[in-house]
């Protein structure tokens, strides 16, 4: 599949789309905090990867080269986003959605608190199930930076949510 | 090790990296004393389910959006938008199907394709997912249709069901029940339970009973036992119906036969052994009544390809010759390798947490308040005064079987435990609970003990016998922690009585002796060698006299384990030369002055100098470091 859109087979791309878009969707949504930007930059990430296959040697996963991809066009995003309020509106829990919506507003807080140098590594390994290789691979970085990120975002969130228990208890 | 670097080590090993044994057993050394580090764990663990375990979100479907500017960007000439309509139409199941590859691919760290019967994964993929996914996994729930076929002529096929939770950590329920419909009452149904709650094991069924023997014959008896083994290596064990870790992880003996779609989910079958697969099947050693499977049935197992749950396996009769002899052997009726003799199909599977009544241990030895235990024991436990912030968590008064009454404090806090049996009348010539006799003996508070390192699926253990009582402590707690928490109790333990050190038999009288005593008594000279490799110390002395001629053995134990390496054992005993040799492959060694004989089969050194007999014995140690002791133990002589 990968050989044949590296050809330019289109019907072998959009299988790769098929097969990426959900991770990439929900990836591109945890940098950007909305779901509108997060599907402009799902789309801008693919037709960028589609012009580029070419140069993807295989040297790493696919599924982190794409990601890569991803959280560059959701920089970009960022940059232009310069209005703090349009970056948070959709971040409100919606009553009904899930089981426990106070209890995910709080890690959804608590995630969003944090640095993004810490964030971004926390996300790939603890909800995409990347391998320290595979996200010192997406984000840039050394194995040993991506480990002691890891352990300080652990470390930050950890206290957010005690301080939350705690304020709770009181 | 200061709380950073232990919270940093806690971190790596959460996301799978592998520490090295000293560092893990310092970080675990630290987390037990450290209330911030423990609570970091627990913190983080309970992140790690909060950010997994989540609705799922809609996500929006980009395909179209998409394509249709990578086609406005594509240069002409390529092809585009050339599928049937028929696939278009069939679309919205294929993406369906796709959801789950995409979270095995993302959890393999890579894609590969299901599409169609074309084999795209191989062992080492499958392996790696297996492994990503059992790091995640945090509840399972199962059903699970059992059909055996040719357990006899008078029941050709029986149906069973069997259902399965759980709930990390460690925590298993397994229940089987058996609709089959019988001939007659004679026979007994095959319903089994088997639980497994942290370290305690409870399992329930028929008693086992040899398929080949007439239904008459097999008691329709059931039987509950109350394990007492703590995190037990060798026992059964049902992981492998949640995540097939144990058949999968090693991909030797495996073969990616291909993927495809089983109970409408993507799926990757994979060939094997029986016997390579026999994790698989842990409700064969649960009890009941089972037909026998030649080691070489081969084995179709159907695995998940988003969650790597096992989906269905069956066995087929092996088609080598040497299952022919085995029919024979065992007198079973030729079978045909196209008719599957077990088939296990999942019927319906979820990822929602059971709730902990779930794994209460139906039919365990009753947990009782520590009040009441002293009322039906008759006497009130000794608890220990530190406990080193493990909390009482269970007290239970299991019967012996002899009449006399027991009882068992459990302490824990997560994966730590310290247990506490106590027995009043203990009469067996030996320490009270799984010690043996030749154990170290160490010395608590004002008083001794019996020490025994951790071994197969056993912490360390420590008896203390005293004149109005015995103790029993278990614990994955380190040595000396535990020698505190046995420092704690309101009780001063004494030597073993002589009666059970000395032991008589023809001409022969052994007896268990402090290094001392022992050295008092022999005529010839001997001491701890003064070369020991890491962690071993002196744990038992015996001096034996055989028809008046003087042996002395030196047992040296681990501090803290055995697992790796055994006991070291050194023989010494009055003789002018070797014995015969025991094995044909020997090698000699020289040692100093004098040349000793190396016989791997025993990995045993031994060597005749000065009228005195030496051996040396270190199963699992090499021969450098063996010799190393036996160099001392000649320099020294």
């Amino acid at each position: 599949m990968l050989a044949r859109a590296r050809q330019g087979d289109l019907i072998a791309f959009e299988d790769i789309v098929r097969l990426y878009q959900a991770d990439m969707f929900r990836f591109a949504r945890h940098l950007v905090h909305d779901r509108t930007t997060a599907e402009d930059v799902t789309q801008e990430a693919f037709i960028r990867a589609f012009r580029f296959l070419r140069s993807y040697r295989g040297d790493s996963p696919f599924s982190s080269w794409i990601m890569r991809i991803v959280r560059n066009c959701a920089m970009d995003a960022l940059r232009r986003q310069k209005s703090q309020v349009a970056r948070h509106r959709d971040e409100r829990p919606r009553a009904g959605s899930v089981a426990d919506p106070v209890a995910r507003a709080e890690l959804d807080a608590a995630l969003r608190a944090i640095t993004p140098d810490h964030r971004e590594p926390f996300l790939l390994i603890e909800v995409f199930g990347l391998s320290y290789a595979e996200a010192a691979d997406v984000l840039g970085i050394r194995v040993g930076t991506v480990k002691s990120r890891m352990h300080r975002a652990r470390q930050a969130l950890c206290r957010a949510l005690a301080d939350d228990d705690e304020q709770e208890a009181r | 090790m200061n709380c950073d670097r232990a919270q940093a080590a806690i971190s790596e090993r959460m996301d799978g990296e592998r520490l090295p044994g000293r560092v893990a057993a310092a970080v675990d050394a630290h987390a037990v004393g450290c209330t911030s580090c423990r609570a970091f764990a627990e913190r983080a663990a309970e992140l790690r389910s909060a950010v997994r375990i989540r609705p799922a979100e809609r996500i929006p479907d980009l395909v179209e959006p998409i394509m249709a500017q990578v086609a406005r960007s594509a240069p002409p000439g390529r092809r585009f938008g050339g599928r049937p309509d028929r696939e278009r139409w069939l679309r919205p199941i294929a993406a369906a199907l796709l959801v789950g590859v995409i979270a095995g691919s993302v959890i393999v760290g890579g894609p590969w394709q299901s599409r169609g019967t074309r084999t795209t994964a191989t062992a080492v993929d499958v392996g790696r997912g297996v492994r990503a996914a059992a790091r995640h996994v945090e509840a399972y729930h199962a059903v699970f249709a059992i059909t055996e076929r040719g357990l006899s002529t008078d029941v050709p096929t029986r149906s069973l069901e069997a259902q399965l939770w759980f709930s990390a950590p460690g925590r298993y329920r397994l229940d089987v029940r058996d609709s089959t419909s019988y001939p007659s009452e004679a026979w007994t149904p095959t319903d089994l339970t088997y639980v497994q709650d942290g370290g305690a094991t409870l399992r329930s069924g028929p008693s086992g009973c040899p398929s080949s023997l007439p239904p008459t014959r097999c008691p329709p008896t059931r039987t509950v036992t109350q394990e007492r083994s703590p995190y037990a290596g060798a026992a059964t064990s049902v992981a492998d119906l949640v995540v097939p870790l144990d058949v999968l992880a090693n991909p030797r003996g495996l073969t990616v036969e291909r993927t495809g779609t089983v109970l409408g989910r993507p799926a990757v079958m994979v060939r094997m052994s029986f016997a390579r697969a026999a994790p698989l099947f842990p409700f064969l050693q649960l009890g009941g009544t089972w037909r026998p499977f030649y080691e070489g049935d081969r084995v179709e197992l159907w695995v998940d390809a988003a969650d790597w749950s096992p989906l269905r396996w069956t066995v087929y009769p092996s088609q080598d010759a040497t299952r022919a002899a085995w029919e024979m052997r065992f007198g079973r009726p030729s079978e045909s390798p196209a008719i599957p003799i077990l088939d296990v199909i999942a019927t319906q599977s979820d990822h929602l947490r059971p709730t902990a009544d779930r794994f209460a241990r139906a039919g365990a030895a009753p947990q009782v308040p520590l009040d009441d235990l002293a009322a039906r024991l008759g006497f009130h436990p000794v608890t220990p005064a530190a406990t080193n912030e493990l909390v009482l968590t269970d007290a239970a008064a299991p019967p012996t079987g002899r009449g006399s009454l027991q009882s068992v404090l459990t302490y824990s806090s997560g994966l730590t435990y310290l247990r506490v049996g106590e027995r009043h009348r203990w009469t067996s010539p030996q320490p009270f609970g799984p010690v043996s006799a030749d154990a170290e003996q160490v010395q608590v508070g004002g008083g001794v003990a019996y020490y025994e390192p951790a071994a197969g699926d056993l912490g360390r253990r420590l008896s203390i016998h005293t004149s109005d009582t015995n103790i029993y402590l278990e614990t994955n707690l380190p040595r000396d922690q535990l020698l505190a928490v046995a420092a704690s109790l309101p009780l001063t333990g004494t030597e073993l009585p002589v009666a059970w050190r000395v032991q008589h038999g023809g001409d022969a009288r052994t007896e268990l002796l402090t290094l001392a005593q022992a050295k008092a008594r022999t005529s010839f000279n001997f001491d701890v060698p003064a070369t020991l490799p890491g962690g071993y110390v002196l744990a038992s002395v015996q001096r034996a006299v055989v028809r008046g001629v003087q042996s002395v053995t030196l047992d040296l134990r681990q501090r803290d384990s055995d697992l790796g390496a055994g006991p070291i054992r050194i023989h010494l005993e009055a003789a002018d030369a070797l014995p015969p040799a025991a094995s044909a492959h020997q090698i000699t060694v020289p040692l100093g002055a004098v040349e000793a004989r190396w016989i791997p089969s025993q990995a045993r050194l031994e060597w005749v100098a000065d009228g005195i007999y030496r051996s040396v014995d270190g199963p699992g140690i090499d021969l450098g470091t063996l010799a190393a002791v036996a160099s001392s133990i000649e320099a020294s002589a």
